[in-house]
């Protein structure tokens, strides 16, 4: 008796795909649809925004933030930054998920002179090594 | 309260028996046997999935807040075999995912889904189901698109192997402290138990030993994304196991009271 197997069916994803990469690109091309928060801190653009640049975040329903940009996570759909500031002299971090829906837009109030030489700024926590208060200077 | 069953004549009659309390039925189906017992589990009205864990992302709700969401691929899910209350003793739905190479499954595994009209199958997973619902076709193709987005689903799996673990880690007991004169005990349980009286280690004490490997379900997980063309699932939350192993999906047998909104 000739055993005769089912032709198997193709896999339903595109060739190559991972499941989980397949459903944050779609995400991300979803939440960014202006391809710019995939790319502003993408160390291939040349005028991305790095560690230790001063900028201005827009919320949907919030007042601006502005601060330094300590440390960058990239981490695809949950890539966030962090931005340090010094108000009234208490030091003030904000970590903020670059793909939210209420993040509208992030604006280069001033760009380091000097690129930073290190990825991560915690040495900024250092009252002696800090940048003050930034928003003040403007 | 009488309810339409959609099952076999001799189902009914099962159901029948176990609902009477009077003495004129001959045979009353007793409380305590597996007939009953199988009419009176809280079991789901569909069988579910079976799905791969892929991973973890972020995903945003559409008011901005941001929850962990899992990754589970139901890779080309087709029915393979059906259990049912007068052959099995209970009824359930076997669910077959992923592929498998023909030279690489023996000749009964072979058989077996050839008689269910299915390509061979990586996993073989069955799915319980209650006795009062309908049992799908062998040889039926099921889709993700049977979970709604918004709706709640519990999940279970064989959680991660920690193999053989000691107190702190497998019990969370607090251990010794690591200087002040301890010697050769920082990590251990301790005491286990009192003087003379009992005598004897209770049983029960909380001991080192084999953690994980074990089934775990997590419920109440809410569906987050659906995308039935790519056999893909997202939910929130965690789900236990590794990264590509087996998970079982079902419909929440006990959906929270107030769902919340995506």
């Amino acid at each position: 008796k000739s055993l005769v197997p089912v032709k198997p069916i193709p896999k339903r994803l595109p060739k190559h795909a991972h499941p989980l990469n397949l459903v944050e690109e779609k995400n991300m091309t979803q939440l960014d649809p202006d391809n710019w928060k995939r790319t502003i801190f993408s160390r291939k653009n040349e005028n991305a925004v790095r560690v230790k640049d001063i900028v201005r975040v827009s919320f949907a329903d919030e007042t601006p933030i502005v601060g330094a940009v300590m440390a960058i996570y990239r981490r695809g759909m949950s890539t966030t930054f962090r931005l340090r500031n010094r108000y009234t002299k208490i030091g003030t971090e904000m970590k903020i998920p670059l793909f939210s829906p209420l993040l509208k837009q992030i604006d280069v109030v001033q760009r380091s002179p000097k690129p930073a030489k290190l990825n991560k700024l915690f040495y900024l926590r250092h009252p002696k090594l800090d940048l003050g208060d930034v928003e003040g200077k403007l | 309260m009488s309810r339409k069953l959609s099952t076999t004549l001799s189902a009914r009659l099962i159901f029948r028996r176990w609902q009477s309390t009077d003495a004129s039925n001959s045979l009353p189906l007793l409380k305590h046997t597996p007939e009953a017992s199988v009419f009176r589990k809280n079991l789901p009205k569909r069988p579910g999935l079976a799905a791969y864990k892929q991973g973890m992302t972020t995903f945003f709700k559409s008011d901005g807040t941001r929850v962990p969401a899992t990754v589970l691929f139901a890779d080309r899910p087709q029915v393979t075999d059906v259990r049912t209350l007068e052959k099995h003793g209970y009824t359930a739905v076997q669910v077959g995912i992923g592929s498998k190479k023909v030279r690489n499954v023996t000749k009964p595994e072979l058989g077996h889904f050839i008689k269910a009209g299915v390509p061979v199958k990586r996993d073989v997973v069955e799915l319980r189901i209650s006795p009062r619902a309908e049992l799908p076709q062998v040889g039926a193709d099921l889709s993700v698109s049977i979970f709604k987005v918004g709706s709640y689903v519990d999940v279970k799996a064989i959680c991660k192997g920690k193999g053989f673990a000691g107190p702190m880690k497998r019990h969370g007991f607090s251990g010794s402290p690591a200087s002040h004169g301890v010697s050769l005990t920082h990590r251990s349980h301790g005491s286990i138990g009192q003087s003379t009286t009992p005598g004897r280690v209770l049983p029960g004490k909380r001991m080192a030993g084999h953690m994980g490997g074990h089934n775990v379900t997590v419920t109440n997980l809410q569906v987050l994304q659906v995308l039935p063309e790519h056999d893909i699932v997202v939910v929130q939350g965690h789900v236990p196991g590794p990264k590509k192993g087996v998970v079982r999906i079902r419909d929440s047998i006990r959906p929270p009271k107030h769902p919340k909104e995506l």
